[in-house]
């Protein structure tokens, strides 16, 4: 189930938590939880909350290039949009079942 | 005649029937212990006094009238010592209404402390049911026992360590499917588990049907349905405790599934690790935890284990390491099968408010229809509401500067002109615009709390779909509308190099919060109530702009990106007061701490240019270099000050403001005076279109790691923003 979600999002079809649960035909909030677990194994990165909210609490070179930024204290546009991606470890686990997949 | 508490005879125990009075009143009643068919005893009646109960273990006082509103049924006295001792785990997730159960269970006997050597709150209590005493530990709320946190680990080591006779675990009806994985988890270990299915009422009023004997039969443990807020149901649960642990019940639980590729594994690794588990700890579930890649047991095991065979340990996990996907995935399927069986969820009740709403402001012609109007409609209220008052203070500012230059007319003229042109001129008059930046702060901060600015984001990624420009490109566009710097920064997320140096250079043209700022205060002073459809078209011509360029780029270099994404878009809600005015107090601070430094800087650079040698504008440093500029900037129909002013934007997008400010003083009468309607559109387009600031075209640099590049995306903003500017005034003049 997790690896077909990790599949999904790694083939770009379904486009949001929406679409994903249509797909797989099950609920927003069952798909919400599944993606949550992802992220806590590490094998997706939630882009927004990590880009969004650079200038507040970033990494030290985003913070320090928003620095001359007026807006930089409230720079959160589309923070409440998270954007899932795959992880370096998410990446890994997919090509690792490409590979297995022949066998 | 019906029997209330008040009735009672100090001794007397009667069993609670009914509670009368108002729902919150009950309520808190309930939260208190008084719940239907738990026993109270009449300890002491004083008096014209309170009457002191007795209750769950717990002495409460009662005012008469209070009493009068508890209806009992007479008992037979059992008063006995307890024959047994019971203890019991309260799990859940956070927010399940737990710590309600709880304090409706023990009444006012609690105890709160801390888990040994931990700082996360332990709290116990107890409480007396058909003679034997049960002992409640409320764990600590957690979402599964995989060991992320404190809280996890503190959770299933109480549990492997205390060996509780049975583990309650609460769940929200209404979210069931997000709850069930902790279930998934506790089932594993070795304590009895019921489950008590909380918030009925709220699944209920959400549409949810949850079929409790269904689930009963699914899970195969016992399933009290109840509402603890409301006191419902907790009769039930301490039946469903006393039968459980005194074996009358069925427990087969139905365990989640291990895929048949993973057990031989897993019985390889039990067989391997069987010598070294700690005797608390079951061998199967400790082998299923270290395929799951749980730090905690492996740290565990390494150090109970010689290093040569957790070095074989340690090979075979590293082979099955995303074995964890098929564990969790197989939970997953299960709490799908469970959920499907027990919950039915009318059609009509899936649709909810956001869904309803987001067929709308989702959909490609709608949704964009809608953006386009919101957006317009955010402009329109900067502007109607923000400019008159911009005006009233620029006037002020403006009597203030010749009060100024008056009252210093004994001190040298310099003097005078300093405080009054450069630093009013300049500070002062971009302070006044602090109010039309106000209402636009307001105006965003709505959209984002709202939930809409996410959905803006979702339309803009299918706006870049249809330019060709999906992928990853689309993020660092979406963020660039905050600020171009993190925007451009976010690029490093592309993999492919080239993509990444085209997405870095398009990013410039969305127009950032400050770009739009600035907009919008100018677009008012030559366009007055018209200012919001200009500034709405301006916009719209930055995204034209884009899209062009995406789609040359696209034939390029984008035809092999893949898009590896998917958006969560929140749910809307009311808007939060404090949220908003967190964020429009943040923003006007890091304004007024750049008016501060960076504008009043170039501001007082600007007027001592402007100033000396001569003290005319027209004979100064910078008027003598703005003749230069005189010939390019008549192509654009725009005095040499103007030109001048949004040279100094490039090292911050404020400073056009301040510049024009220092250089003409009250910019509501004078550019309309100076600039005709037609330069004016193409001024503002020519600041849309203009080079970045130095901070995105530095982070452009870092990222392109090519001085080539960054000059070409200079180079290339410089050119669209002329001929833009350029364009507009010469159509304009002919028209």
């Amino acid at each position: 189930m997790l690896r077909e979600l990790l599949e999904l999002i790694a083939s770009g079809r379904g486009g949001t938590v929406e679409g994903i649960a249509r797909a797989l035909g099950l609920s927003v909030a069952e798909i919400g939880d599944m993606l949550s677990r992802l992220l806590s194994l590490g094998y997706i990165e939630d882009f927004a909350a990590s880009c969004a909210s650079s200038c507040a609490d970033g990494d030290e070179k985003k913070r320090s290039a928003c620095a001359d930024c007026s807006m930089s204290a409230a720079c959160n546009f589309g923070a409440k949009a998270h954007v899932w991606i795959l992880s370096e470890k998410g990446k890994n686990a997919l090509k690792a079942e490409e590979r297995r997949i022949p066998e | 005649m019906e029997l209330s508490v008040a009735d009672l005879k100090p001794g007397e125990t009667a069993k609670v029937r009914k509670l009368a009075g108002a729902r919150g009143y009950v309520a808190r009643l309930a939260a208190l212990g008084f719940t239907i068919g738990a026993p109270i005893k009449l300890v002491r009646r004083n008096q014209g006094g309170p009457l002191l109960v007795s209750l769950r273990g717990t002495q409460i006082a009662l005012g008469f009238s209070e009493a009068e509103g508890i209806l009992v049924s007479p008992v037979e006295e059992e008063a006995k010592a307890p024959q047994a001792n019971y203890t019991i785990a309260l799990a859940g997730q956070p927010n399940v209404g737990k710590s309600t159960v709880f304090n409706l269970l023990t009444g006012m006997s609690q105890h709160v402390g801390n888990w040994t050597g931990k700082t996360v709150d332990q709290k116990t209590g107890t409480y007396d049911y058909h003679n034997k005493q049960y002992s409640i530990v409320d764990l600590p709320g957690t979402y599964s026992l995989s060991a992320n946190s404190e809280e996890e680990l503190i959770a299933r080591d109480y549990i492997l360590r205390d060996h509780p006779d049975l583990v309650v675990a609460v769940v929200d009806a209404a979210t069931l499917e997000r709850n069930l994985y902790l279930v998934a988890e506790l089932l594993l270990l070795p304590a009895p588990v019921l489950l008590a299915c909380n918030m009925m009422d709220v699944a209920e009023k959400e549409g949810i049907k949850v079929e409790s004997a269904v689930l009963e039969k699914a899970i195969g443990i016992p399933v009290v349905p109840m509402s603890a807020a409301r006191g419902q149901g907790m009769e039930e649960l301490e039946a469903a405790i006393e039968a459980m642990l005194l074996k009358k019940t069925e427990y087969h639980p139905n365990l989640p599934a291990i895929l048949p590729a993973h057990k031989p594994v897993l019985e390889g690794l039990e067989s391997m690790i069987t010598a070294y588990v700690p005797a608390i700890y079951p061998r199967d579930w400790v082998a299923l935890k270290l395929l799951e890649g749980d730090d905690a047991l492996s740290a565990l095991m390494k150090g109970a284990m010689p290093e040569a065979e957790w070095k074989a340990v340690g090979t075979l996990l590293y082979k099955h390491e995303d074995a964890v996907l098929d564990i969790a995935g197989a939970r997953y399927q299960w709490i799908g099968r469970m959920v499907r069986a027990a919950v039915v969820e009318p059609p009509a009740s899936r649709i909810g408010f956001t869904t309803r709403v987001d067929r709308v402001l989702t959909h490609p012609l709608m949704g964009t229809a809608a953006l386009i109007l919101i957006m317009g409609c955010v402009f329109w209220l900067t502007f109607s509401v923000g400019s008159p008052i911009q005006e009233w203070l620029g006037n002020i500012m403006g009597g203030l500067g010749d009060s100024i230059r008056h009252g210093m007319s004994g001190a040298p003229k310099w003097t005078g002109e300093l405080i009054a042109g450069g630093v009013l001129g300049g500070l002062g008059m971009v302070l006044t615009f602090l109010p039309i930046l106000a209402i636009f702060y307001l105006a965003l901060g709505l959209l984002e709390d709202t939930g809409y600015m996410a959905r803006a984001a979702y339309l803009t990624d299918r706006f870049m779909h249809m330019m060709g420009l999906h992928g990853k490109s689309f993020m660092p566009i979406v963020l660039g509308f905050g600020c171009n710097v993190p925007a451009v920064l976010g690029t490093r997320i592309i993999e492919s190099k080239k993509a990444r140096i085209q997405t870095a250079l398009l990013v410039p043209f969305v127009p950032c919060t400050a770009r739009l700022a600035v907009v919008s205060i100018l677009a008012p002073i030559f366009f007055g109530k018209s200012a919001f459809w200009v500034t709405w078209a301006l916009v719209g011509g930055n995204l034209l702009v884009l899209a062009i360029l995406g789609l040359i780029l696209h034939k390029a270099a984008f035809e092999d990106e893949h898009v590896a994404f998917i958006m969560e878009l929140p749910l809307y809600h009311l808007p939060n007061p404090k949220t908003i005015g967190i964020y429009i107090w943040q923003n006007l601070v890091g304004f007024l701490k750049k008016a501060g430094s960076i504008i009043l800087v170039a501001s007082l650079i600007v007027w001592a240019f402007s100033y000396f040698p001569t003290g005319s504008i027209q004979t100064s440093y910078l008027g003598i270099f703005g003749q230069w500029l005189t010939p390019v900037s008549r192509l654009l129909g725009l005095p040499w000050q103007v030109f001048v002013a949004l040279l100094t934007s490039f090292a911050a997008k404020e400073n056009t403001v301040a510049t024009l400010s220092v250089l003409y003083g009250n910019l509501t009468t004078a550019l309309p005076a100076a600039i005709s309607t037609a330069a004016g559109l193409g001024l503002l387009a020519f600041q849309m279109l203009f080079v970045p600031c130095v901070g995105t075209i530095a982070a452009i640099k870092q990222e392109t790691q090519s001085i080539k590049w960054t000059v070409f995306s200079v180079v290339l903003m410089l050119v669209l923003s002329f001929g833009a500017g350029f364009s507009i005034y010469q159509i304009g003049r002919i028209i």
